[in-house]
């Protein structure tokens, strides 16, 4: 399986005065299973991007390929392909709306028609993945905690079962206790029920720790692609679209300058650590 | 020496209700902050790590009297909060921006909601004027002056917030996790105006944050954990500390990791190393 | 995303722009009123000239302004249709049924469209060439006398004002939470009264404690900047009354007198 996306070009308020290009021919290929990273400031085009995934926008120009289907085709797959591809909107616990965090969680399985055995089977799953003890099921979602409320939400999207997961900044807002946590899960759903990731953020060290591959996207177009070591080499590139590379790449790249004789494509601290002691002891 | 803001085993209680199945509703009550002691020199720069639910926004509210302590007492500009007959005096050199840049903006044009502040008290309007322009000049807004708040990036929203507090002349802002909603870009402008503030005016600030890399910037450090002080200290001093940072769950900034990695190995780097800069410094001496 | 026309600030630099809200909204209340004085055609006709003139003024695009109306057009044409078949009448033209349709039916429809199409016309450039803030502060002044039986006339301006500044933010908030729900399979589109009804559930819930949280914020952050109602509070804006104001003033009295003379005229003459 794998999603193609050809040349995806799309315009917002056509023909008015905020006429706005925010996607101008985008093109990208994913792989079963990969973990993809997708960077950009805000008003970079991502959003516009990930909501093209879900059908939730159309494209102008272009197509996005799954499996062999262009998902804008026909709208009768709608609701298929929707819960084929699942997108967790960015601060997701403000869709929460059912008096229990259960029934908030079966409401998508719900409107794909799914009987009730079963969604309480997928209720009870998508709970226990995103770390949700069975004592809190039958707790009203609003007395959760921040990043409570945040893991239900995604486990609302988790319990559609989708084979393509899509996270928009799941970290915002969170402190770094909430931030690990949330990602932890993340990368547990991925090993484990073999999700095809892609995470939107522009926290560096967050897509450094997790991602194979990553895309840079910026004035609607794709401006870096590559895995992380790749990517977080190109300091330079990185700044000027108001980006940042890691520290520990900073770190290392400075060094290099320096005249130290460090392998490229350093970016977390104990790639760093361990190749700067190789130096330094010679 | 002078402290503008200080406080002295300061405590805040609030009530919540307990319901347990099959049980009556209870009442318990829960410490936000539990004999909490700082002492803030006037024009300093202090940030203030703790994760939520460390009682970080509860201590924010008291400078500004917005919440009043159960015990223990807390001064600003050398007025007891418990005196309320002074409350005016207290919120007007102390001012606050908030993490939600889009619950702060009161107007439908920019200019109008920095004037909001000064409005209230009760500056006349030929002064407010004047205070708005320099305000927005010096958040780096002016051209936005007559713009609809709404299209302006999370940035700019909270640059605005700020100026709107400028306007009222104050002596403190307190921000509490300013930064947490924005993109990198809009992290950046804020940083800098607050940076710009505090040492070009002379403006004390207590920068609430999550972002190590914001805190490694403030000339001190507090770490809140449990409604207590858990640690205090310069960046340099209080990031030296990784193990009980992390053991909190807060974070480290990744230069100083790699100086201990380092360190740990046996190379020998001194203490209070936070920048690139700084560790790059020190490593070329090793050669 | 939803658009609303109706009323929004177009912004240009005109003779109208520049006129003190107060005279606007004290204008445009008169002109209100005396459309429904006017029962003539040669008074509609004078009104539309002088709207045209102020339209001319003003230089909002006529089209941006009668945009606007087509969101009411289903309005006009209820009430005309409601006129034309539901007037009694003498003269009747012709009949389908039981139902007449009257020359005083017709007459009436046409009247009642007329005077319609005016008043949303005239209201609409008012807030086409006035920014909400003066607007809201021209409402407090002119609510002002009022206070001392008890109308809150400063609250109820700083609701309009917040009101007007949520508006896009609760608009883009509903998209939001719309979109969330539709990747979640919710349908908002298909389905009967009911069903639709119960589809709301699911946008209205967040919409709503997003509100109250949006609000609790902004009164924590109102407090924080030391507002207190309108004790002690100064305005950074000062309204003052220009020379064009009393030109304005001048123009629309004479507007004033001119049609109560044609509709004295009319009367005498027996016109329609």
């Amino acid at each position: 399986m794998s999603i193609k996306i050809s040349n995806l070009s799309h315009t917002y308020s056509k023909g008015t005065t905020f006429e706005k290009k925010a996607l101008d021919d985008i093109n990208i290929t994913i792989e079963r299973g990969e973990f993809i990273g997708l960077i950009g400031h805000t008003g970079s085009g991502k959003s516009t991007l990930i909501q093209h995934l879900n059908v939730l926008l159309r494209p102008d120009t272009g197509s996005i390929i799954i499996d062999g289907e262009d998902i804008h085709a026909d709208k009768g797959r709608l609701k298929a392909i929707r819960s084929k591809v699942g997108l967790v909107f960015q601060y997701p616990e403000h869709q929460l709306f059912e008096m229990t965090v259960f029934k908030d969680v079966a409401f998508g399985p719900a409107n794909m028609g799914i009987a009730e055995d079963e969604t309480r089977q997928r209720v009870e799953d998508a709970l226990a993945i995103v770390g949700i003890p069975p004592e809190l099921h039958e707790k009203s979602p609003f007395e959760l905690s921040g990043g409570q409320k945040r893991r239900v939400a995604i486990a609302g999207v988790l319990a559609m079962k989708p084979e393509i997961l899509v996270l928009d900044e799941p970290t915002a807002g969170l402190d770094p206790r909430g931030r690990d946590e949330i990602l932890g899960r993340i990368k547990e759903m991925h090993e484990k029920l073999k999700l095809t990731v892609i995470l939107v953020s522009h926290s560096m060290e967050d897509i450094a720790r997790l991602v194979d591959r990553i895309f840079v996207i910026n004035h609607g177009k794709i401006a870096l692609f590559g895995p992380p070591a790749e990517i977080f080499a190109q300091t330079q590139q990185l700044e000027t679209i108001g980006l940042s590379s890691t520290q520990a790449a900073y770190v290392a790249k400075h060094l290099q300058e320096k005249g130290f004789k460090l392998p490229d494509g350093i970016y977390t601290v104990d790639g760093a650590v361990t190749e700067i002691l190789k130096v330094v002891r010679g | 020496m002078e402290y503008i803001v200080k406080t002295e085993n300061l405590v805040f209680e609030y009530k919540i209700q307990v319901q347990t199945e099959g049980e009556e509703a209870t009442t318990e009550t829960e410490a936000a902050l539990n004999g909490v002691d700082i002492a803030v020199k006037k024009g300093e720069f202090v940030a203030v790590l703790g994760h939520n639910g460390s009682g970080k926004s509860t201590l924010a509210k008291h400078i500004n009297c917005l919440l009043s302590p159960t015990a223990g007492t807390m001064w600003v500009k050398g007025i007891s909060v418990a005196d309320e007959e002074r409350i005016w005096d207290i919120r007007s050199s102390v001012g606050m921006v908030f993490q939600n840049p889009d619950n702060q903006i009161i107007a439908t044009i920019v200019e109008e909601d920095v004037a909001f502040g000064a409005e209230n008290l009760g500056v006349p309007p030929a002064e407010i004027r004047k205070r708005v322009d320099e305000a927005l000049a010096s958040v780096g807004m002016a051209q936005y002056a007559e713009n609809p708040p709404h299209f302006l990036s999370g940035g700019q929203k909270q640059r605005v917030a700020i100026a709107g507090i400028l306007a009222m002349r104050p002596d403190i802002i307190v921000l509490d996790e300013p930064t947490a909603m924005l993109d990198p870009i809009g992290r950046r402008e804020v940083m800098n105006v607050v940076k710009k503030l505090n040492r070009e005016e002379g403006i004390t600030i207590i920068f609430i944050t999550h972002f190590m890399d914001e805190a490694a910037q403030a000339e001190r450090i507090i770490v809140m954990e449990e409604g207590k002080i858990a640690m205090e200290g310069t960046p340099g001093e209080v990031f030296a500390q990784i193990a009980p940072l992390k053991a909190i769950g807060l974070d480290v900034p990744q230069v100083a990791e790699i100086a201990a990695g380092l360190r740990e190995a046996g190379i020998n780097l001194p203490q209070g190393l936070l920048t690139v800069d700084a560790l790059v410094e020190e490593i070329c001496r090793l050669r | 995303m939803l658009k609303i026309t109706i009323g929004q600030y177009y912004h240009a630099n005109s003779f109208i722009h520049r006129l003190d809200a107060r005279m606007k909204l004290l204008c445009t209340i008169i002109f209100i009123t005396v459309l429904f004085f006017v029962g003539n055609f040669l008074g509609y006709a004078l009104a539309a000239v002088y709207l045209a003139i102020v339209i001319m003024a003003s230089k909002v695009p006529p089209k941006y302004l009668f945009r606007g109306l087509r969101a009411i057009l289903f309005i006009i044409v209820f009430t005309t249709f409601l006129n034309v078949f539901f007037t009694q009448g003498e003269d009747i033209l012709f009949a389908i049924g039981p139902v007449q349709i009257t020359l005083q039916g017709l007459l009436n429809a046409a009247r009642m469209a007329t005077r319609l199409v005016m008043l949303i016309v005239g209201s609409s450039i008012l807030t086409l060439t006035t920014t909400p803030i003066q607007l809201t502060d021209a409402i407090e002044f002119s609510l002002k006398p009022f206070k001392k039986i008890g109308v809150p006339a400063h609250e109820i301006a700083m609701m309009m004002t917040i009101a007007l500044r949520f508006i896009p933010t609760l608009i883009e908030e509903m998209d939001k939470i719309m979109k969330a729900q539709m990747a979640r399979g919710a349908d908002f589109d298909t389905g009967g009264l009911i069903k639709k009804a119960k589809s709301l559930v699911p946008l209205l819930v967040p919409l709503f404690i997003s509100s109250f949280r949006r609000a609790d914020d902004l009164a924590l952050a109102m407090e924080a900047r030391c507002y207190r109602g309108d004790v002690g509070r100064t305005r950074m804006k000062q309204m003052k009354l220009a020379m064009r104001d009393y030109k304005a003033l001048a123009v629309m009295t004479i507007f004033v007198a001119l049609i109560f003379a044609l509709e004295y005229l009319a009367r005498i003459w027996g016109i329609w």
